[in-house]
């Protein structure tokens, strides 16, 4: 009989994963911080600078303008994608006629590519021939309509609100199942003990969903992190670079700029930024949900 | 017996011709040609289409010539390719592309110099066409036309506000876009998302001796925010965006817009180059349309009279490109039809209406009188360059348009662009 349990089985059993993460996942990481020691145009030779391109990306102006249109699109997801994808999900965890079809409504968005996302909303956004301002402009409040994309101001608002549109039919998804997973029993119990709907929504449903928000969370917080598509499709990152993302603004340093090393020291920079930052929220989240 | 005797001759007087036709038939050539799909050759449209009439001789002429089209995505996306393709020591027979990365690319082996074919026509070249295209002394790329870049005008538009043609002292300049403004004409046609539309702004560098400074900034021997040759052209070009130049949707439109917008006869100016002739001659504003190659700066530091001529992207070879006898002698003779009287007066001039990189022969009665404008200015006494991004390095680029448009929306102050044109020169 075949022992499975040995150390040469468990060896055996993970390599093929083993295998493909670290030759799609460790060693890119590698190479890019390979180049990002060079001066690497894209052609020729590559030249060894140590350091430089890290000293240099500390002043960046566009980095900081990066990081903190990563953070506010963090921060719009995380105030406005997991409240309302929780009140959808408690609206439609119930048995009603078109359940379904108000669960798959919800969820399209999800699982439109970013790309497509990020065309459809350009129509919709567009100062000039967008449906919002074409809307406005049709009932009376031309004098309001706002530049959402293009302008200084609207721009990474704008690109947050694409986001959440997208994100909210998979954390429904996530909150749905989560509810599903709490048994009927603590409600039945709850209500014989004359518990009130509130009472019963933050004393039961809320703390057996913690689980369910902190992958969420983490999940928020990586994606919003590399949004890329939908700010390349809305605005190619301008303009002068306002609504750049850290990854739309490695890949236009990299593959436009053909800046490889310089590139290559950006995505090394914000691998190490989703990595503390993931870390640290899985650390904070871990702990309260021990608690 | 005998049916079958008679079935194996008529078979065999059949086979004889089809064998004769494979003993006689020429080598089959296979000719590969890259470029971006927004470039893609056609006969009429927006590709090129010189490379169209280019490819289309070589098909007719050589009936064992295929041409094999790689259409890689955006310009973007092709020049991406045709590095990767050079990193990997493989380039396509010819390709489109700029000449910054050629140098480089030429350095490596890569490139196939195509003498033979352009040394026995070196006379109907004009002057400095070849200047981009020869390294070591050796021709290496197939320049295909001229561009003049500046500002287009509408002569109707500027009447109205006073002026019959666009003047080009700054001073005149500005108040003329203030009156235009203040007619409710939008003076200069722009859209800022595509930043790489700043071509007439170019000149501005020029006339505050960028020939000079250029050399000296990208050594690093001086900085841009400290320098005022380099300051200057921005400050200029905020001035106009302040007097009110450009339209208010800038910040949101691309250049298609810009285009649309002055040949709808709504701005009185177009920052372009002679590459849009063909739409300009085609509209209705055709006959009121000026040229000017931009202003004239009274506290300018260089001779004023430079000019955006600039011989545009041109065809390379790869180093297959002449591999076999018969692909050599397709391939020259290819080349030399492309610069040929014919090709050059028929097809270049009076048929697609570009200007070419060799002299024009022809009366000029089959084009327009607005080609025939440009044609005066290409051979006017202003001593030619070319853009900035294109005379340097591919990574100047991006800043330098980023610098430039950002005056135009006022996204950053001159001092600001400034500082991100030395932190460009970090990286470099």
């Amino acid at each position: 009989m075949v022992q499975l349990s040995t150390k040469r089985a468990f060896f055996l059993l993970i390599f093929p994963a083993a295998f493909l993460f670290i030759v799609y996942v460790i060693v890119p990481v590698g190479v890019a911080f390979q180049y990002s020691l060079t001066n690497y145009q894209g052609l020729g030779e590559k030249v060894y600078i140590g350091l430089r391109n890290y000293q240099v990306l500390l002043g960046n102006r566009y980095l900081h303008t990066a990081i903190l249109n990563n953070l506010q699109i963090m921060l719009f997801n995380m105030l406005f994608v997991i409240p309302v994808a929780f009140t959808v999900a408690m609206m439609i965890n119930r048995e009603f006629r078109g359940t379904n079809f108000h669960k798959m409504v919800f969820f399209t968005p999800g699982v439109i590519s970013g790309i497509i996302a990020g065309l459809i909303w350009a129509f919709i956004l567009d100062p000039h021939i967008g449906v919002i301002n074409s809307v406005l402009r049709a009932v009376g409040l031309g004098w309001f309509a706002p530049e959402w994309i293009g302008g200084k101001n609207l721009t990474p608002l704008s690109i947050s609100l694409v986001g959440t549109w997208q994100g909210l039919g998979f954390n429904m998804l996530l909150i749905l199942s989560g509810l599903n997973m709490i048994p009927n029993e603590i409600y039945e119990a709850a209500e014989v003990d004359g518990a009130s709907r509130r009472q019963r929504m933050w004393l039961i449903t809320i703390p057996n969903l913690k689980e369910t928000f902190v992958t969420c969370l983490v999940l928020m917080i990586t994606g919003s992190l590399k949004t890329f598509e939908t700010v390349m499709m809305l605005t190619g990152g301008g303009p002068s670079h306002v609504s750049e993302t850290m990854v739309s603004l490695m890949y236009n340093q990299t593959f436009i700029s053909h800046k490889y090393g310089y590139g290559m020291a950006m995505a090394v920079v914000e691998f190490a930024i989703a990595l503390t930052l993931s870390i640290i929220v899985l650390r904070v989240t871990n702990k309260r949900v021990d608690e | 017996m005998m049916k079958k005797v008679l079935s194996l001759v008529l078979a065999l007087c059949l086979m004889i011709p089809m064998m004769a036709s494979f003993a006689f038939a020429e080598e089959p050539v296979t000719i590969t040609i890259a470029l971006g799909a927004a470039e893609a050759p056609s006969e009429t449209g927006e590709g090129n289409r010189d490379l169209y009439w280019f490819a289309k001789y070589i098909t007719d002429t050589y009936p064992n010539a295929k041409i094999e089209w790689q259409l890689n995505g955006t310009h973007d996306d092709h020049r991406t390719k045709i590095k990767m393709m050079a990193e990997s020591g493989e380039l396509p027979d010819m390709f489109w592309e700029s000449f910054n990365e050629m140098p480089m690319i030429q350095k490596m082996g890569l490139l196939t110099p195509i003498d033979e074919a352009v040394a026995p026509i070196k006379d109907r070249f004009i002057t400095g066409s070849q200047q981009y295209v020869t390294f070591d002394g050796k021709v290496y790329g197939m320049i295909y036309k001229n561009d003049a870049m500046g500002f287009f005008y509408n002569k109707k538009l500027l009447k109205q506000v006073g002026y019959d043609e666009l003047p080009i002292d700054w001073d005149q300049f500005i108040d003329c876009v203030k009156k235009l403004r203040a007619a409710g004409i939008t003076p200069i046609a722009h859209g800022a998302t595509d930043t790489w539309s700043i071509w007439a702004y170019n000149l501005f560098f020029f006339r505050y001796g960028w020939r000079d400074l250029e050399g000296k900034f990208m050594n690093g021997e001086i900085k841009w925010a400290d320098t005022e040759g380099l300051m200057k052209p921005l400050e200029r070009i905020y001035e106009l965006s302040e007097a009110g130049a450009f339209p208010e949707n800038v910040t949101s439109q691309g250049n298609d817009y810009a285009s649309n917008m002055f040949l709808g006869g709504e701005a009185a100016m177009y920052n372009v180059g002679t590459w849009a002739l063909g739409n300009m001659i085609d509209s209705a504003i055709a006959d009121d349309i000026g040229f000017s190659w931009g202003p004239f700066f009274p506290d300018g530091i260089a001779d004023q009279k430079i000019a955006l001529k600039e011989f545009s992207n041109a065809y390379w070879f790869g180093p297959n490109a002449f591999k076999g006898e018969e692909k050599k002698k397709i391939m020259i003779d290819a080349i030399q039809h492309y610069y040929s009287e014919q090709f050059t007066n028929e097809i270049m001039v009076e048929k697609l209406g570009l200007l070419p990189a060799v002299t024009y022969t022809g009366t000029g009665e089959k084009v327009s009188p607005l080609f025939n404008l440009m044609l005066s200015y290409i051979g006017d006494d202003y001593s030619a360059d070319m853009q900035l991004a294109v005379r340097n390095e591919p990574s100047f680029q991006e800043p330098i348009w980023n610098a430039i448009t950002s005056m135009i929306t006022r996204f950053m102050t001159p001092e600001e662009a400034a500082e991100t044109m030395d932190e460009w020169y970090q990286t470099k």
